[in-house]
């Protein structure tokens, strides 16, 4: 559980943020860079002084400043994962990872034993090996378990993948999911990518100049034309959640039940009833204001014009509701003044194409 | 092929060499850190003092080092009624005096490989619970060690070349305080002395070759060692 109220000064920049994460929950940092992710990171692990505010973990408070209080990061049990991983180029793998568990303090409870970890992250083959002999991902892989054998109660992400390549991100991504179901531990993991934050948070913080600006589910803040930073995204859309409802007998698509709204995708490699996450770019959603045919878009949904927002890009973003879901919807402006859209206006969606995201099976939602 | 006495001068030359590096060295660890890594008052002073027997006339650091470790000086007189120790033409004077002189090259090796090690490294070992002292023994000293073995080698060769601040401080005493260049210093001086004077400077020339050969041979192996991804 971590409670932050707190700030500081760097030099004519100013951070100051308060959020709150339950335990074993993801938060996801989010703001472009220079909005104060990284500076908010060291305040809570304590490579930074707060120069105001208090920062409560697991209710133990490590950093105080009306009492003065500031616990060094070596005593917070804050195991901190950087994008190059900082595996120490003098040990092995084996010992990288014993690092951490060499120094816990005497009471410390192992809950993530170390045969565990190397199982979940497929570290056995490379105990023996050099950090210089390793690839960025295995590096990252070694660096993620030398992080959870420190028996943290707090794993602060800082851009984990982004010294990586598209296809080691999934990899990595996928074992930051597994290690996530395995060992239940609070995680606060900073990036700039929406694609990581709607795969792996809970919770997200928006950031801006070293502000909060905005916080909730992914759930919440996505979907809406009026949270900023995410509204004016070329990559924004809703997210929703519901399970497989059935695939269809001929075997080339399946239905989805996403709380009320009914979708259908290319078939997914997911059991009936199976939970899933669907996220639907602005993008791919067409307005029409009549019932079509003749189309080959098979997701052809009655919705009601929520909000409209301009965007500085020239396009207008439209909330949709339906079935009490939301959508989005990007528009050019000359398509809203011709086809009239306005609040209140009931119209079709036609949503294109969806990115799904299955506990098996799921693919990374779309990369902007 | 060497007199008696060129022998104790050499013996005399390696022990002195010894004794100054080990007690130098931990000390121009210590102090390369201190400059590498600390932020603190006065430090642009300690680094001008470090670097000073390197622009001061050696025999200016041997009257200063008589002056502070001499009978009537401060330190000297509290080793005497302390442990009944004289540095003053002594053996252990000679050290001081050459380790004194050879501390910047020791400081300054150790210190540009400290300063080479990226401090994200001893970040992500704060993280991981290891404490200011536990943090340079498991990670900075072993990474520094290409530059500590060179400062220890090349040290022990300025060591054995040392001569004005040794003779300054230890007098030129046989089998004492006569090491290698104050030996040849003593040959020359003595009629018909020039023959013992080269083979002595040959063999200083052959040790600080050897030396510098080893040190490098050393840090090869050693950066290997630690090769960086």
């Amino acid at each position: 559980m971590i409670d932050f109220d707190a700030g500081v000064a760097r030099g004519a920049f100013r951070v100051d943020a308060a959020f709150a994460a339950p335990a074993a929950t993801t938060t996801a940092l989010f703001g472009a860079s220079g909005a104060g992710k990284s500076t908010l990171l060291a305040l809570l692990a304590g490579a930074l002084r707060p120069d105001r505010g208090r920062i409560v973990l697991d209710g133990e408070v490590v950093a105080d400043t009306a009492t003065g209080l500031h616990r060094p990061l070596e005593q917070r049990r804050i195991a901190w994962l950087f994008q190059d991983g900082r595996l120490f180029p003098h040990l092995d793998v084996a010992r990288n990872l014993d690092y951490g568990l060499a120094r816990l303090l005497r009471g410390t409870p192992v809950r993530f034993a170390r045969e565990r970890v190397i199982e979940v992250l497929g570290l056995g083959a490379l105990l023996g090996r050099w950090p210089h002999s390793l690839s960025g991902g295995e590096r990252q892989r070694v660096a993620i378990g030398r992080a959870l054998l420190a028996q943290p109660r707090l794993l602060l992400l800082d851009e984990p993948l982004a010294s990586l390549d598209a296809p080691r991100r999934l990899e990595i991504l996928g074992f930051l999911e597994r290690a996530r179901r395995e060992f239940p531990l609070s995680m606060v993991y900073v990036t700039h990518s929406l694609a990581e934050v709607l795969r792996i948070a809970d919770r997200m913080v928006l950031l801006d100049r070293g502000r909060v600006i905005a916080a909730g589910t992914p759930a919440d803040l996505v979907g809406r034309v009026d949270t900023p930073l995410l509204a004016s995204r070329a990559d924004a859309g809703a997210l929703l959640q519901g399970r497989v409802l059935a695939h269809e007998s001929e075997g080339s698509a399946s239905r989805l039940d996403l709380g009320g709204l009914p979708l259908v995708t290319p078939r997914l490699d997911a059991p009936v009833g199976a939970e899933v996450r669907a996220y639907v770019l602005a993008s791919e959603v067409m307005i029409a204001t009549e019932a079509p045919r003749g189309l080959s878009v098979r997701n052809v949904l009655p919705v009601t014009v929520l909000k409209l927002a301009h965007r500085t890009d020239g396009s207008v973003l439209i909330e949709l509701g339906c079935a009490g879901q939301r959508l989005l919807a990007a528009v050019s402006r000359s398509a809203v003044a011709e086809l009239d859209l306005r609040a209140g206006r009931t119209v079709f969606a036609l949503v294109k194409s969806v990115a799904i995201d299955a506990p098996a099976g799921g693919r990374l939602l779309l990369e902007p | 092929m060497l007199t008696e006495t060129e022998w104790t001068a050499l013996v005399t030359s390696l022990v002195v060499g010894a004794r100054a590096v080990a007690i130098g060295l931990p000390l121009a660890i210590a102090t390369a850190w201190l400059l590498a890594r600390g932020r603190f008052p006065g430090r642009a002073l300690v680094d001008a003092l470090v670097h000073a027997p390197l622009v001061l006339p050696p025999v200016v650091i041997g009257y200063l080092l008589l002056l502070t470790f001499g009978v009537q000086g401060p330190v000297g007189r509290w080793l005497e009624s302390a442990f009944d120790t004289r540095l003053v033409f002594t053996s252990a004077g000679a050290s001081l005096a050459a380790g004194v002189m050879a501390f910047p090259i020791m400081v300054r090796a150790v210190r540009l490989s400290i300063e080479a090690i990226d401090p994200g490294l001893e970040l992500a070992a704060r993280s991981l619970g290891a404490g200011r002292l536990d943090r340079f023994f498991s990670i900075t000293l072993p990474l520094a060690m290409p530059g500590v073995i060179a400062a220890a080698i090349v040290g022990f060769a300025a060591c054995l070349g040392e001569f004005g601040a040794v003779i300054t401080v230890a007098a030129n005493v046989p089998g004492e305080t006569q090491t290698l260049p104050l030996a040849i210093y003593g040959a020359l001086q003595t009629p018909g002395g020039e023959a013992a004077a080269l083979r002595l400077a040959m063999l200083s020339l052959s040790i600080a070759l050897a030396a510098l050969l080893l040190a490098d041979w050393l840090g090869r192996r050693a950066r290997r060692w630690n090769a960086r991804p």
